[in-house]
């Protein structure tokens, strides 16, 4: 069987390669993913009397660090894709580690946070306001995790990749870095519904 | 040793074979289960023959043989289940899309052959969680297909299973999908545009956008509903319910509709995604069998894509009955008579292109021209759906289950046996039998009107569509109760008359007669392909598009028909 044409290289007249565009398409089911959960919390709190209606807050200084964390996250890994084109393998692989890091922090925090609520006896089945807290936090973190994973992943066995066919794993870098950015407006999003609104 | 590989073989060919395969078993299970029912609709409380002593060896379904209510429910959940998602969605897309993608772009296999294979164990997982669950202690879902809440998180029976299995699905779907469009717009071979597409692939492209689209709202609704069950959780669950004279002990505040918006933002495209990759397989036999090019192609590719858009914008015309506001209800109904339009572009077009051709009466053609009529009723009998006033007398009568199934029973799955018939030699090498195929396809047009023609009859005299009995204790049921019994042995006869296929598809693949690799005289880069094509390879050479897909009877050419592929009109 022949290699499959354009995994690495762009199509003249699409201007993509089939991974980018993937990428691109998961993407969008991703984003449609999150407007369903995102639409659910419009539409239990449009129709709540109170909101929230029992239950501890959610504490924002928590929310607000995990925020920062999550951005950096992003940040660097964009960074780690952007530098690739000048070639500089170090500060790539320095930029991806603090993306794993960022990450696993981020999990760490929010992880807290759900224990300190349970502590004031607030859990999801307290009220719709923390069911969908506690649902759209708890898949995000998936998503962190999976990040984290991608992030580790251009620092290992990726590395090897880089060495056999740098377009390959540029392709691969390019698509995690969308990963991230797609993450970091989506936990954005979250943070202004229950920190801001 | 072969053998043993293929399960895990990466090509498109043998996964596609392998969707197939798969989806029709559970196509004929999801049918056997609606078997049953209809034995209960007709003969109500009377064990059923032959296989009684079978079924009732569990006394929570079937004591000595009798058809217990939440077991009749689970039954039309499942059947229901099934038949869209396991069924008919993955042998169109899964089967027809990934086996014949490829060949027709002129490429060597999908975009990510290991994601194709993934996709296919995971729809392989998920169907057997929703349907195992049957062998649970408490059996399987019950609330319908369609799940609504508050039922469907307070009932105790497998709906988990069935929202697990649905997210397993959904994951094989996305993959799917992201596959199918990434091959189409990237693996086109040269010379290949978009214009010169064939239309079965713009309609692939089109549903697998649909199913990207649309399928992820329900999959978050089904986290929250197993956040419902599990958790303990209100999404679904409003204050002050009280069941069984109880008050549900839940923090309230949820609501019912939420989960009925999010439910029909992917159910209802995926009426369309059952229906244009069957527009897609009658164009390829239509143009093939009248020897004439597609009428309006240009105009039925803009309709797949404009009804795909539209298909979003529609879905509240399934919740005229929740009591939404004027203004709400109107838009809805203003984009469901809108969603009309290129539904009837789409089925005047294959209307046109027969016009003046020199039809070939074989089998594949025989179905496809049934569709026609049949998907015409099936839309036909929707515009009284399409609007308030008259949906809400009808919504829970048998009319909108005569509607539902005239669309997609003899309307796609006529679509699919057409499908089956036409691309056999290709995949096989063979051909199948044509008066088996006959006798099949006049047989089914009988049974399958058999069936669903009283189901229109007894919905327009007002039956209820959720009735265990069948109506036989309800005195609005009882002057239309007899329609039952036509209806059921025509299904019955239904059964035994998809025997000649089966028969006809097995004997086949041993004795059929040898085809070259273009016996319909077709002009699409399949038909390029060896028959069968071998495994890794579906094309000995490159290959180049010189023309559109469906040029037939040029003037001037020595042939009727001027393959893609070809360079002059020799």
């Amino acid at each position: 069987m022949g290699a499959i044409p354009y995994s690495t290289r762009v199509r003249p007249d699409t201007g993509l390669t089939n991974g980018r565009l993937g990428t691109a398409l998961f993407l969008l089911s991703e984003v449609m993913f999150y407007g369903g959960l995102f639409s659910a919390y419009v539409f239990l709190r449009s129709a709540a009397t109170d909101w929230p209606a029992a239950g501890a807050p959610i504490p924002r200084d928590m929310g607000g660090v995990a925020l920062v964390i999550h951005l950096i996250a992003a940040a660097s890994v964009t960074l780690a894709w952007l530098r690739l084109s000048r070639d500089s393998r170090a500060s790539v692989n320095a930029l991806s580690l603090v993306t794993a890091i960022m990450a696993t922090g981020f999990i760490a925090i929010i992880g807290q946070e759900h224990r300190m609520l349970a502590n004031a006896d607030t859990v999801a089945a307290t009220s719709t306001y923390h069911a969908v807290y506690f649902l759209i936090s708890d898949i995000h973190r998936v998503h962190v995790a999976a990040g984290a994973l991608l992030a580790a992943y251009m620092i290992g066995p990726g590395r090897t990749l880089q060495l056999r066919d740098s377009m390959a794993y540029a392709n691969r870098v390019a698509c995690i870095a969308w990963y991230w950015l797609f993450l970091a407006a989506a936990w954005l999003v979250t943070a202004v519904l229950f920190h801001v609104i | 040793m072969r053998w043993l590989r293929l399960p895990f073989s990466t090509d498109h060919k043998v996964v596609g074979i392998q969707y197939t395969l798969t989806s029709l078993l559970f196509l004929l299970l999801a049918f056997l289960l609606v078997l049953l029912m209809r034995w209960q609709l007709v003969f109500p409380g009377e064990p059923i023959p032959v296989i009684e002593d079978i079924l009732s060896a569990d006394d929570t379904r079937m004591p000595e043989g009798v058809m217990l209510p939440n077991f009749y429910n689970q039954l039309g959940a499942i059947h229901g289940t099934m038949m869209v998602f396991l069924a008919v969605v993955p042998l169109l897309v899964g089967g027809f899309g990934t086996y014949l993608v490829p060949l027709m772009l002129g490429a060597e296999n999908l975009a990510f052959p290991r994601l194709s294979r993934t996709g296919y164990w995971l729809y392989i997982a998920g169907g057997v969680i929703i349907v195992g669950s049957f062998f649970s202690e408490s059996g399987a879902a019950s609330s319908g297909w369609t799940s609504y809440p508050p039922l469907s998180v307070i009932e105790i029976s497998g709906q988990t299973y069935w929202l697990i299995g649905m997210a397993v699905v959904y994951l094989s779907n996305m993959i799917l999908s992201i596959n199918l469009i990434v091959s189409i717009v990237q693996l086109r071979t040269e010379g290949l545009t978009m214009m010169r597409l064939p239309f079965f692939v713009w309609s692939q492209l089109v549903t697998a956008f649909m199913l990207l689209i649309s399928f992820p709202p329900l999959a978050a609704a089904a986290c929250m509903q197993l956040m419902d069950r599990v958790k303990g959780t209100s999404f679904f669950m409003p204050s002050g319910l009280v069941v069984a004279e109880s008050p549900v002990e839940v923090s309230g505040g949820g609501s019912a509709l939420l989960w009925q918006h999010l439910f029909w933002f992917l159910a209802h495209p995926e009426v369309y995604v059952l229906i244009l990759p069957a527009f897609g397989i009658l164009a390829e036999i239509i143009a093939n069998n009248t020897r004439k090019p597609l009428w309006g192609y240009r105009g039925m590719v803009f309709s797949a894509v404009f009804m795909a858009f539209m298909s979003m914008l529609v879905w509240a015309h399934h919740m005229y009955l929740t009591g939404m506001g004027t203004t709400m209800s109107t838009f809805f109904q203003a984009t469901t008579i809108i969603i009309s339009i290129p539904s009837v572009i789409l089925s005047t077009s294959m209307v046109l292109s027969m016009w003046g051709g020199s039809i070939r009466f074989n089998t594949p053609m025989l179905f496809a021209i049934a569709f026609i009529p049949m998907f015409a009723i099936g839309g036909l009998t929707g515009i009284p759906l399409a609007f308030g006033p008259t949906n809400i007398p009808l919504h829970d009568t048998y009319y909108v289950i005569g509607h539902f199934h005239y669309v997609v029973a003899p309307g796609t799955l006529f679509a699919i046996f057409a499908g089956i018939y036409y691309w056999f030699p290709k995949v096989t090498g063979r051909r199948m039998n044509e008066l088996l195929g006959k006798l099949h396809f006049w047989t089914t047009l009988v049974f399958m009107n058999g069936i669903f023609s009283h189901f229109l009859l007894q919905g327009l005299a007002g039956l209820s569509r959720r009735l265990y009995d069948g109506g036989e204790t309800y005195a609005h049921g009882r002057e239309v109760f007899n329609f039952n019994s036509a209806a059921s042995w025509s299904a019955f006869g239904l059964l035994i008359m998809q025997l000649p296929f089966i028969l006809n598809f097995f004997m086949s693949l041993f004795v059929g007669k040898k085809v070259d690799s273009n016996p319909w005289e077709a002009t699409t880069l399949e038909w390029h392909a060896d028959s069968p094509p071998a495994i890794g390879a579906n094309f000995k050479d490159s290959v180049h598009v010189h023309r559109g897909p469906c040029e037939y009877s040029v003037p001037d050419a020595q042939e009727d028909f001027s393959p893609q592929w070809r360079a002059e009109n020799a």
